[in-house]
């Protein structure tokens, strides 16, 4: 592994100095390397070079390459940005799922607290604790709303 | 792609290098635009590797990486 990372740089500036050495001597340089992979990329620069035009494209033509780049670099920003954002709102809303979830267990334990052995135990309305218990829940509920709302 | 078919029809050169210019273009086109980008902005714009670098905010290490990676990628293209 740390070869790995040790070799891959070495052969970029290898080949960006070849490149560099190709285009700016104009001279005829043949692929020298001894390592087969460099040597190949040495070969497909030399490549490119023959083969593409030599005179710089005209001034309207680098002006529209340079837009449709910067364009695309633009996008590319925003896209990013806005996955981050969708993953933030998904956080948020998965926390407010398990928060809903904690009080619906609390709600029904508390309502299976109510019946004891298949026998109810107060018939003429919930218990004094019980009904703290649901003021809290539905307390909870509605500052986990306000706060969502908050970070919207 | 405007900027590669301006590649094609440019004047002069043997049939041989228009078939060669015809068979680059179709590499090109295949690989990705950030590949393509990096090739045409060194060979065809005349940037250097710290321009490009400078231009699309990544420092040099990573642009010499996505050049050697792009001809990579071009090659297999080409050699199809």
């Amino acid at each position: 592994m740390t070869d790995l990372k040790k070799q891959t740089p070495n052969l970029d500036d290898l080949l960006a100095d070849f490149t560099d050495r190709v285009l700016d001597e104009k001279n005829t340089i043949a692929a020298s390397s001894t390592e087969e992979e460099l040597r190949g990329l040495e070969e497909t620069i030399l490549h490119l070079q023959r083969t593409l035009p030599q005179e710089a494209p005209d001034k309207a033509m680098q002006k529209r390459m340079l837009a449709d780049f910067r364009s695309r670099t633009r996008s590319v920003e925003r896209s990013s940005r806005s996955s981050w954002q969708s993953r933030q709102s998904r956080q948020r809303w998965s926390l407010a799922f398990i928060a809903i979830a904690v009080v619906a267990a609390i709600f029904f334990v508390t309502s299976l607290s109510l019946v004891d052995g298949g026998n109810i135990q107060a018939t003429a309305g919930l218990q004094p604790q019980s009904v703290i218990l649901l003021l809290i829940a539905g307390g909870c509920i509605i500052a986990l709303f306000i706060w969502l709302k908050r970070r919207q | 792609m405007p900027l590669l078919d301006a590649i094609v029809h440019m004047e002069g050169g043997s049939p041989k290098l228009m078939e060669d210019r015809i068979s680059l273009r179709n590499a090109l086109n295949q690989i990705s635009d950030s590949h393509r980008e990096v090739i045409l902005l060194r060979f065809v714009e005349g940037l250097q590797f710290n321009e490009i670098a400078e231009l699309t905010g990544q420092n040099l290490e990573a642009v010499k990486s996505l050049f050697r990676r792009a001809i990579s990628a071009l090659r297999n293209y080409l050699d199809e």
